[in-house]
């Protein structure tokens, strides 16, 4: 395998990891029947029909990861591609590279913002979860993104343009 | 295992020695890296400019790789097969040291005599001599009184007279010394003696036969009786001889009887080529004689009779003549078989080479040179790069968390350790090159039109320096330039044989950046490390393309 497609894959790979963490977290936050809103766990009329509702709210949050994890995976490998075709030949000009870094990561921060609004059904969701369950969930899966771009970007760049991801440094070998 | 030995004969013989240290720093013109170079220049102008300039060269040679030999803190381990070509090439001075008179390791003046009158004690000679003395030299009190502080001044006559009188005295260091270096090694390990020098000036054109015979007296073998019986079979001759290649501004009325004017270059030359046939053909003192010519005069617009002014800029002709004297250290040792004429005692015949050009510019292909392009190209790319790059990245300290950068983690130096004067060392020697190879760019340019199909210093000239006719360009500081400007202009500095640039900058950092210190072996030594690290990047860049 060649060394570009090599980081690609692994690059993904980042990605599914913290994909897999975050829906590990809304596991987690969706499993009590304490997760459950007041109002749901007032009018459920017995256990199974809480399952159901939490099922249903986890089943959301999933999707709603998903996506998010989607489009944060195509902004790592957009960097990664356009890194690649950089050849700087001082570590300034790779350091030059990291505003093209900060704007695909505010971009991926937007599009998150975004897919959230329209995709996301807040009001159900928070009719059937916790509100505090919900609000973490969503800190998760937005810092989670975030981190797994950093991370990938910052670990799986090619070495000549490490400089470009901030404090890649800490990774280089 | 062969011992080489460089003598170059006058100003233009020097200018030629510069040319084959700077081929030989970059790992050209050897048969084995570990083949030791001795290197004498004579001349009996000791302050001459070109003399003092290749002296000065193969001072900081020396200093370099002193400095950076294996077992001192940078050492580099050139006897490693993956080490750096650039610098591998032992360069020695051709005496061990100068003796109770303190006399120049690099070099050899013939006569410490005022005059030619003092040299031969003409006051003491008798009657007949003297008229003999009155008929050799035509105008014998100007000549017989001739100052040769200032060299011979282009009267090959009076050198010639100078220099035999120095060779035949058996006690003469010169003499000595070269005689050490051909018998000592025994008769299995190969002795390359080369002279360079011209066949139109004073010191050249008058020492350069006259040491080319003597030389070729000492590896005579002889029997009891001192008759001669054959030739050292390994020992071989080789010349490096150059026909007028320069002209100069024609010196002043009071001046023109005394020195050579520029009218006088074509006939003198073609006076000594015809000793040089009838030298060849008789007591063939050469297993290889190359002569050298160029078409159309490299022009340098001064004139000086000689001393420390008379420097002249370096020039391609002198890297053509260069080449030669690699393919002469290089060449396989004759069979003694190859010529049975009597007389020759076996020794094959002389062997003529003659080089011309067809194009209008000289590219990489038109220098008879197998590995010149590749090496000559990866040293002056190297040294552009450590000179203008490098260097200040070793200044450079890791910003908040940011691990150092590749120069600093690649050199392996312990926190605290001062390693400015190997450095200071290297970067005297990479300058010498680089305005070296820039002055010959520049000359060039004068004679051949568009662009240099060799290398190219463009952005890196001073634009702002008064030239002179002895320093026609200087290169910019680094610190003039800004960092993208410096490794632009890197990029266009080497040439392929096709013309276009070797583009290797971005190249050259990938591998760096990429370079684990632990891959460096440990063979080389912190910023020895660094600097074999640099080579391969430059030079692996061009193996790649």
């Amino acid at each position: 395998m060649s060394g570009k497609i090599q980081r690609h894959f692994l690059a993904t790979a980042i990605t599914c990891l913290f994909a897999a963490v975050c829906a590990g977290f809304i596991w987690f936050f969706t499993s009590q029947f304490t997760d459950a809103s007041a109002a749901v766990r007032a009018n459920a009329s017995d256990s199974a029909g809480l399952g159901q509702v939490l099922s249903a709210a986890r089943t959301e949050m999933l999707s709603w990861c998903f996506k998010a994890f989607v489009f944060t995976w195509l902004f790592i490998q957009l960097f990664i591609f356009m890194a690649d075709r950089r050849e700087p030949s001082a570590a300034n000009e790779a350091s030059a590279y990291q505003s093209t870094w900060f704007i695909l990561m505010f971009l991926n921060f937007f599009v998150l913002a975004i897919i959230s609004y329209f995709w996301v059904p807040f009001t159900e969701i928070l009719a059937r979860l916790a509100e505090g369950n919900y609000w973490i969930l969503l800190a998760i899966i937005n810092v989670f993104s975030l981190l797994a771009f950093w991370l990938a970007t910052g670990l799986f760049v090619k070495s000549a343009m490490k400089r470009s991801v901030p404090f890649a440094d800490l990774f280089a070998r | 295992m062969a011992t080489n030995i460089l003598i170059g004969v006058g100003g233009t013989g020097a200018k030629i020695v510069e040319a084959t240290l700077i081929q030989l720093l970059a790992g050209n013109g050897v048969e084995h890296m570990n083949d030791p170079v001795y290197v004498c220049l004579v001349d009996q102008d000791e302050s001459n400019g070109n003399v003092a300039r290749t002296r000065d060269l193969l001072k900081k040679i020396r200093m370099f790789q002193g400095r950076w030999a294996k077992t001192q803190k940078n050492g580099i381990d050139w006897s490693d097969a993956a080490a750096p070509v650039f610098g591998g090439v032992r360069i020695e001075n051709l005496f061990q040291d100068g003796g109770q008179a303190n006399l120049p390791v690099d070099m050899w003046k013939p006569t410490d005599a005022l005059n030619l009158h003092q040299v031969i004690s003409a006051g003491n000679l008798s009657e007949d001599k003297t008229q003999l003395l009155h008929l050799l030299f035509q105008n014998s009190d100007n000549e017989l009184k001739l100052d040769l502080r200032a060299g011979y001044q282009g009267r090959a006559h009076v050198g010639a007279a100078a220099i035999l009188t120095s060779v035949t005295d058996p006690n003469d260091r010169f003499i000595k010394r070269i005689e050490e270096l051909i018998v000592g090694p025994g008769e299995n390990h190969r002795v390359n003696i080369c002279l360079v020098g011209s066949s139109f000036g004073g010191t050249g054109a008058s020492g350069f036969p006259i040491l080319a015979r003597k030389i070729n007296e000492l590896r005579k073998v002889r029997n009891r009786e001192g008759l001669h019986t054959g030739y050292r079979s390994n020992v071989s001759v080789g010349g490096v001889l150059m026909l007028p290649y320069f002209s100069f501004r024609t010196p002043p009325e009071a001046e023109r009887d005394e020195v050579v004017a520029p009218e006088d270059l074509m006939p003198k030359a073609q006076m000594a080529l015809e000793y040089y046939e009838d030298l060849v053909k008789k007591e063939k003192p050469f297993d290889q004689l190359y002569i050298l010519g160029w078409d159309r005069f490299m022009q340098f617009d001064y004139y000086e009779k000689g001393n420390a002014n008379q420097v002249n800029p370096a020039t391609l002709p002198e890297l053509f003549a260069a080449t030669a004297v690699g393919r002469f250290f290089t060449s396989p040792l004759v069979s003694s078989s190859a010529n049975t004429d009597s007389g020759d005692f076996g020794r094959p015949a002389c062997q003529l080479l003659v080089s011309s050009r067809q194009t209008a510019n000289v590219g990489w292909l038109d220098v008879p040179s197998p590995y010149l392009e590749k090496r000559f190209g990866a040293m002056l790319r190297f040294a552009g790069y450590w000179h203008y790059h490098v260097a200040a990245e070793l200044d450079k300290r890791p910003g908040f968390l940011s691990r150092p950068n590749w120069a600093t983690r690649l050199a392996r130096a312990p926190k605290g350790d001062d390693s400015r004067e190997d450095l200071d060392a290297l970067k005297s020697l990479l300058s010498h090159v680089l305005l070296w190879a820039a002055t010959v760019q520049h000359m060039a340019a004068k004679e051949f039109s568009g662009e240099s199909k060799l290398w190219d210093f463009g952005p890196l000239i001073n634009g702002g320096f008064l030239p002179t006719p002895q320093l026609p360009i200087i290169l910019l500081d680094p610190r003039q330039l800004t960092e993208q400007q410096s490794l632009a202009a890197l990029n266009f500095l080497t040439r392929r044989e096709n013309g276009s640039s070797v583009e290797f900058t971005s190249a050259a950092f990938d591998t760096l950046e990429n370079m684990k210190p632990e891959a460096l072996g440990t063979q080389h030594r912190q910023i020895g490390a660094l600097l074999a690290a640099v080579y391969t990047s430059v030079m692996m860049n061009e193996v790649r393309s």
